[in-house]
């Protein structure tokens, strides 16, 4: 600690576009940094980026970038003040949180009281009906039993979702539409939720059709002060994996923004919340909002909240942490214009969004004005099987709705990946679809979308020139009899027969 | 006369400075001109775009209007087209299941004997944080599992036999 109590170095437990994002901010701040990796990621631009890196080993999680030991170690041995968990990993660790604080050192994020309240998602929603929040009618506690799901279910009526009580990111989520499908789902549930978290128990709510997803960013310091960034709109999402975020939500009026942001602050009182958080609402084609649950981390879409408000959320996490007041008052947050963000990943659209894994062959990115890149990888990098598919979050800012989406379309038509197949074409569509740009969405946008032919139709020319260039280059490579300037042609002309891949995306 | 497969489909020509490209059915004219490094501008039919190709592997990954994809130059002798429903040397009335990417073994939803009908999910595999369902192309009856739960499978291995039913 520096003597104003001040941080002066930060170990940050996580890899990709958000370790970079919490290390500008520390540069900024005059706050140095120590980022840690696994194996495959050695060549990754956050571990250049840092001050200092640490091998973690791996390559999985569990012995990296979820190795609780193995980060503290480092953190002690690198003689760091606190630790950033950014988002996913431990982030939402109670325990994590808690060894963090007991090894001395600072956790940027709230108490691990109040992530063990907000994780337990049965509890949380509890919390919040005692409170006057309105929730999901959804089961008492755990689910014990597979009869027990068939009973709600029979009273409340399909669909129903089962839901991993140590949830999170869509994993031990599914939709049921009828009791035939209860006992698969049922088991295929607890199972993912056992594999992901550790934790089998899961429990069921009544799933509402086609409701908006809204969120409210909340920050709050140890002094008791809370205050709210303003809404964001994540209705686009397949899986219950968000793809497109947007700050306002077109569907939310004056008197909407009112209720759903003072239950907000209501829900980070109620727990004490510290540092910044998001509490996730569903809203229904009445007007009615419903608690979901709150996320006691920083949130991947919190840069078009930053595009709006101009705050940066990870300096006021780190002041947060440091015991300082919020800088700002309720009345000096000041919410302008239209932010939208993509989350670009590395995935295969059309044979049912296999992520990839490859090499990034080519990477240019967009620029110009009212243009973010968030990225974690560069050209050169391979797309590891081993972590998330995000690529990079491109944010964009308009002083309205459609300057924005315009914007974003014409940032998309810049942005330039080749090695792994990406989202970035179908994200291009839904911004120029006139449902979207109606800002008629709901969480039923993507898969009604992609039922549409998306990627069907217009491709044969892109095929066409694609083949095209193909040919030259193996008729300038001919004609130069085997002398290729390309990288790995002339090793790969006799292997690549065995490389062959056949079939395989349909099997 | 060179043979490019993209995605499954062939399409063959020669292209130089002025050429003509064409495939089942259809004829085009194509020119390419080169900008240096790995970008391209390609004029097919009425179409003009810019593409940007590159060498990697054996194969020539391309990218055009946001998309990329993957073109193989056809060495002659090959009938059979990537992307086609079966494994090289698939014998009929029987269907080799392959894993489509590198991933994990999350569950295995079938064991030897069980019928499955097309469709019906045989392997979960996760990678990414994501699961996918492997599924039956045909109906049949499953002859082998070659995996177990936990298992890291390379693009391409051998998950799961089975006999085709008529």
């Amino acid at each position: 600690m520096r003597a104003d109590g001040g941080l002066r170095r930060i170990l940050i437990a996580n890899r990709g576009e958000i370790a970079l994002r919490i290390i500008r901010t520390c540069r900024e701040m005059g706050i140095g940094t120590v980022a840690v990796y696994a194996d495959p990621d050695a060549e990754m631009p956050h571990v250049r980026a840092a001050d200092e890196s640490v091998c973690l080993g791996g390559p999985a999680s569990k012995d990296s970038y979820l190795a609780m030991e193995k980060l503290i170690n480092a953190a002690l041995r690198a003689g760091v003040d606190a630790i950033h968990p950014g988002y996913g990993f431990l982030s939402e660790s109670a325990v994590f949180a808690s060894r963090v604080t007991k090894a001395g050192l600072l956790f940027i994020g709230p108490p691990p009281e109040c992530i063990a309240a907000m994780g337990d998602k049965t509890a949380a929603r509890r919390l919040m009906e005692k409170a006057g929040i309105p929730t999901i009618p959804g089961s008492t506690g755990a689910l014990r039993n597979l009869k027990e799901a068939n009973d709600f279910s029979r009273m409340q009526g399909f669909p129903v979702l089962l839901k991993a009580a140590a949830g999170g990111g869509g994993k031990g989520m599914r939709v049921v539409r009828g009791p035939d499908e209860l006992p698969r789902a049922y088991t295929a549930a607890r199972e993912e939720a056992r594999t992901a978290f550790g934790d089998e128990r899961i429990y069921i709510e009544k799933y509402l059709e086609d409701p908006r997803h809204i969120e409210v960013q909340i920050v709050a310091d140890r002094a008791g002060h809370v205050l709210h960034l303003g809404e964001r709109e994540c209705s686009i999402q397949r899986r219950h994996q968000k793809i497109i975020e947007e700050s306002p939500s077109p569907a939310v009026n004056e008197e909407m923004r009112c209720a759903v942001t003072g239950a907000a602050l209501k829900a980070a009182a109620i727990c004490r919340y510290e540092s910044a958080g998001t509490v996730e609402f569903l809203l229904d084609r009445g007007g009615k909002f419903y608690f979901l649950e709150m996320n006691t981390r920083l949130q991947v879409e919190h840069t078009v909240t930053e595009w709006r408000s101009g705050v940066d959320i990870v300096a006021l996490q780190i002041l947060i942490a440091q015991g300082e007041d919020l800088p700002l008052t309720q009345k000096e947050v000041c919410l302008a214009g239209h932010a939208i963000e993509c989350r670009l990943c590395a995935e295969d659209v059309l044979h049912g969004f296999l992520p990839a894994a490859g090499r990034i062959l080519h990477l240019r990115v967009p620029g110009g004005p009212g243009v973010r890149d968030d990225r974690g990888i560069e050209e050169g990098n391979e797309v590891s099987i081993h972590y998330d598919s995000l690529l990079a979050k491109l944010s964009v800012w308009g002083t309205d709705r459609p300057s924005a989406v315009a914007r974003m379309i014409r940032a998309l038509g810049e942005y330039e990946v080749l090695g792994v197949p990406t989202n970035i074409p179908l994200c291009r569509a839904i911004l120029l679809d006139p449902g979207f740009q109606r800002g008629d969405v709901t969480t039923g946008f993507i898969e009604e979308f992609l039922s549409g032919g998306f990627g069907k139709d217009g491709d044969s020319w892109r095929r066409m020139a694609g083949a095209a260039v193909c040919i030259s280059l193996e008729n300038d490579a001919g004609a130069r009899t085997g002398s290729s300037p390309e990288k790995g042609m002339a090793g790969a002309r006799s292997d690549w027969r065995s490389r062959r891949s056949d079939g395989m995306r349909q099997a | 006369m060179i043979t490019v497969v993209v995605e499954g489909v062939r399409i063959s020509g020669f292209v130089a400075d002025d050429g003509r490209i064409q495939g089942e059915g259809w004829e085009r004219p194509a020119v390419v001109e080169r900008h240096g490094g790995n970008e391209f501008s390609v004029t097919v039919g009425e179409r003009r775009c810019r593409v940007v190709a590159i060498r990697e592997s054996g194969e020539i990954h391309f990218l055009v209007d946001g998309w990329s994809m993957v073109g193989v130059i056809d060495q002659g002798g090959g009938g059979q087209t990537p992307g086609a429903a079966r494994s090289p040397g698939e014998p009929h009335g029987r269907q080799e299941v392959l894993a489509p990417m590198p991933a994990l073994v999350a569950r295995i939803e079938v064991k030897p004997g069980d019928e499955v009908v097309a469709g019906q999910p045989l392997i979960v595999l996760e990678a990414m944080k994501m699961e996918n369902d492997i599924r039956a192309r045909h109906g049949g009856i499953v002859t082998a599992v070659h995996v177990v739960p936990g298992k890291a499978v390379e693009r391409g291995e051998l998950l799961v036999t089975l006999t085709q039913t008529k």
